[in-house]
């Protein structure tokens, strides 16, 4: 009955570190609930002394460092790749328009050189679709002739990017 | 202003450099005093605050669903504590047993010490729930509304959690004394 009581009180009072006279006598004479005591105490022994102690400033600085280098490094990874899409992007828009408009260009008749016009003559007879529609900035065979640029730029300036990097640790996720 | 666990944590992992500072503010205190009154060291509690927060850095990212981020730094702190035991046995106390008063108080403190070691120990094997009920409250001193809001339950069962814990602990510790 004691036992029960006294558990009780353990569990309404979970921060408790002093015993009314009935309970102190109860300890002394039951292991369990002795222990059961002790264990109480040494953990209310940390919640009583909260006081404010800090860390010396030269170890928070230290801290604040590596957690400014860990975040530096998790957002180059994050510009890396951002700056190869750009890249790729870029390449890709301007190579569709410097090609798309030598199309034009070669179509209207404005470019003389026999060589190039026997190149464009050659595609002409033999991928007549692909030049027709490449006419246009609009056409098809443009889009498809973006989409293969960008992923070729990408993926080279990407692996040629890693391979060349001092950010070695890019890949130390 | 003070922010909860979970917005200086997605903070922190956006990068904030403030949130991190202030995740130390918060805890540098509790883990400094935990770890003192664990190995009674002031250089060694500041080590090994240090190396919880190194801890954090490195691992903040694995953080999510927990109930806070006290309960994840006091986890830490224990298995720091625990293999820094395993590494360095405590040295062994002389007794002068001509001197009745020194020895009953050194026979204390050993014991004293002991049963710290061995609660550290045994906490480690009680359910995820009744741990962090434990370090919410005793630990980091939130009071029991404030740990029912954290672990979503209610007062009773946060009660029930810290008294299961006990409970079980003196059964752990019982046992380990039978040798079981």
């Amino acid at each position: 009955m004691e036992c029960e009581k006294f558990e009780k009180f353990i569990f309404e009072n979970p921060e408790a570190t002093t015993l009314n006279g009935q309970f102190s006598q109860h300890i002394k004479e039951c292991e369990k609930c002795e222990k059961l005591w002790e264990i109480q105490n040494e953990f209310a022994e940390f919640r009583l002394d909260q006081s404010k102690i800090n860390l010396p400033l030269k170890t928070k600085s230290y801290l604040l460092r590596i957690a400014k280098n860990r975040s530096f490094e998790k957002f180059s990874r994050i510009e890396f790749i951002e700056d190869t899409f750009i890249f790729a992007i870029v390449v890709s828009t301007v190579l569709t328009g410097i090609v798309a408009s030598f199309y034009q260009i070669v179509l209207n008749g404005g470019m003389q050189n026999r060589y190039i016009k026997m190149l464009f003559d050659f595609i002409k007879d033999n991928f007549s679709n692909f030049a027709t529609s490449f006419s246009s900035l609009l056409g098809k065979e443009s889009f498809v002739f973006l989409i293969s640029v960008f992923l070729i730029t990408f993926s080279l300036s990407f692996f040629f990017r890693v391979l060349n990097s001092e950010k070695k640790n890019i890949f130390s996720f | 202003m003070v922010k909860d666990d979970e917005s200086l944590l997605k903070e922190y992992l956006k990068g904030d450099e403030k949130a991190f500072s202030m995740i130390i503010e918060k805890y540098e205190g509790k883990l400094l005093n935990f770890f003192y009154k664990m190995c009674r060291d002031g250089e060694l509690a500041k080590d090994f605050t240090q190396e919880v927060f190194l801890r954090f850095i490195n691992g903040a990212k694995n953080l999510r669903g927990e109930s806070s981020i006290g309960t994840w730094l006091f986890r830490v702190a224990t298995n720091i504590l625990i293999d820094h035991k395993r590494k360095f046995n405590p040295p062994k106390i002389d007794i002068d047993e001509s001197d009745a008063s020194v020895s009953s108080k050194a026979e204390y403190l050993i014991e004293k010490r002991e049963l710290k070691d061995e609660i550290l120990k045994a906490i480690k094997k009680l359910p995820d729930a009744q741990q962090n009920a434990l370090m919410l409250f005793y630990y980091e001193g939130n009071s029991l509304e404030e740990i029912g809001k954290i672990l979503n339950c209610s007062l009773q069962n946060v009660k029930n959690h810290l008294f299961r814990a006990k409970i079980n602990l003196a059964q752990i510790l019982k046992e380990g004394k039978n040798g079981v």
